[in-house]
């Protein structure tokens, strides 16, 4: 009886240390979790500062980098600008250059249809000079269009009359292209002047399909014609006469 | 040191010649002249030009032909072609590019357009 006493008490105390060492155990695992777990929460908020401040740092690229497309952007319609204005200018030493290159009429009457082709960009234009004291205009040189509608042109009535009395170009407006027909059809007429005097006018009829509007080197190219293009043409009828009345004293 | 590109251009006005090679001059081009399409032909058989940009309405021989004439010969065939035009209309263009034109440029000619066209035919 005493041994069987015995035997349960051993397997009892037995029990007890193995509890014991296994709660041991259990509070060792604790306490390493613990630590875990506190160093987790360390590196927890640590990664949340670093992400914070790596949030800084791609606002502040993304910033950088939207200034600099705003500067690239810039510098890209400051340089179209700057070519634009270059070629413009390219467009005007030529005009101005080939306008006085020559004292024959033919020629600068060529250099005027080249002028309003290709850096005006008509394709029906016809330019006019007032030849005698009636009033009527004759016409110098043409393109595109049936030159003889314009022969014997008033100089003193209908949209090119108004534009050769008060010496000052005329430029049609949305409206007027859209409204007017005939004679009165243009986009432009530009009075040709020497010295203050009307000597004649370009009549720009209309442009190039895929030009629809004219621009503001246009307009100075008008100022051009109505002076350099006019003195041309001028000093040429001159020179003929010149070298007509030398012809005939010899 | 880089070989400068040679560009022949070729058109019957003088004034759209001087404005061609005004607009690039800039650029640092070898510039040759013909005045009409058989010239064209002529020179870019001796000159073999980089690139030719050349006007369709010219006497003697249209900037067209000279197109198609071009193309025929094995020593010019494969110049790039820029036509110059005064009409942008699709008939037109089509007409320049089934007579072999690798592109087209429209008079007035824009100095910014121009440059950026024969920059891309000559893989600048």
């Amino acid at each position: 009886m005493k041994n069987e006493h015995d035997g349960l008490g051993d397997y009892v105390r037995q029990v007890g240390e193995a509890t014991q060492r296994y709660a041991k155990s259990l509070l060792a695992e604790n306490e390493k979790l613990l630590g875990l777990a506190t160093t987790l929460h360390h590196e927890k908020v640590r990664l949340e500062t670093e992400l914070e401040s790596v949030r800084g740092v791609h606002t502040s690229l993304m910033e950088q980098i939207a200034q600099m497309d705003a500067s690239n952007r810039a510098f890209a319609e400051q340089y179209v600008d700057v070519e634009q204005q270059s070629s413009n200018l390219a467009n005007l030493y030529v005009a101005s250059y080939r306008i006085h290159g020559s004292l024959e009429r033919e020629d600068v009457l060529t250099t005027m249809r080249e002028i309003i082709i290709n850096i005006i960009g008509s394709e029906e234009f016809v330019v006019l000079q007032r030849r005698g004291n009636d009033g009527a205009l004759e016409v110098a040189t043409s393109f595109g269009l049936d030159a003889a509608r314009y022969a014997g042109t008033s100089a003193r009535a209908g949209r090119i009359g108004d534009a050769m009395s008060s010496g000052e170009t005329y430029v049609a407006s949305a409206e007027d292209v859209e409204r007017d027909a005939g004679d009165e059809r243009m986009r432009a007429c530009v009075p040709l002047k020497v010295a203050g005097s009307v000597i004649g006018a370009v009549v720009i009829v209309s442009l190039l399909p895929h030009k629809p509007n004219l621009e503001a080197i246009d307009h100075e190219l008008f100022d051009l014609l109505a002076t350099h293009a006019a003195t041309a043409l001028y000093c040429s009828d001159l020179h003929a006469e010149l070298r007509q009345a030398r012809g005939a004293a010899a | 040191m880089k070989r400068k590109k040679k560009i022949l251009l070729v058109d019957d006005s003088s004034t759209a010649l001087m404005i061609e090679q005004m607009l690039l001059s800039k650029a640092a081009f070898d510039i040759v002249t013909a005045r009409d399409g058989r010239e064209a032909v002529d020179t870019a058989t001796r000159e073999l030009p980089d690139l030719i940009l050349m006007d369709i309405v010219m006497p003697h021989m249209t900037g067209l032909e000279a197109c198609r004439a071009l193309r025929a010969q094995e020593s010019t065939k494969a110049i790039p072609i820029i036509l110059v035009t005064t009409r942008g209309e699709n008939e037109s263009v089509e007409t320049g590019f089934a007579s072999g034109c690798n592109d087209y440029v429209t008079k007035p000619i824009n100095g910014i357009e121009l440059l950026t066209k024969l920059r891309d035919q000559l893989g600048e």
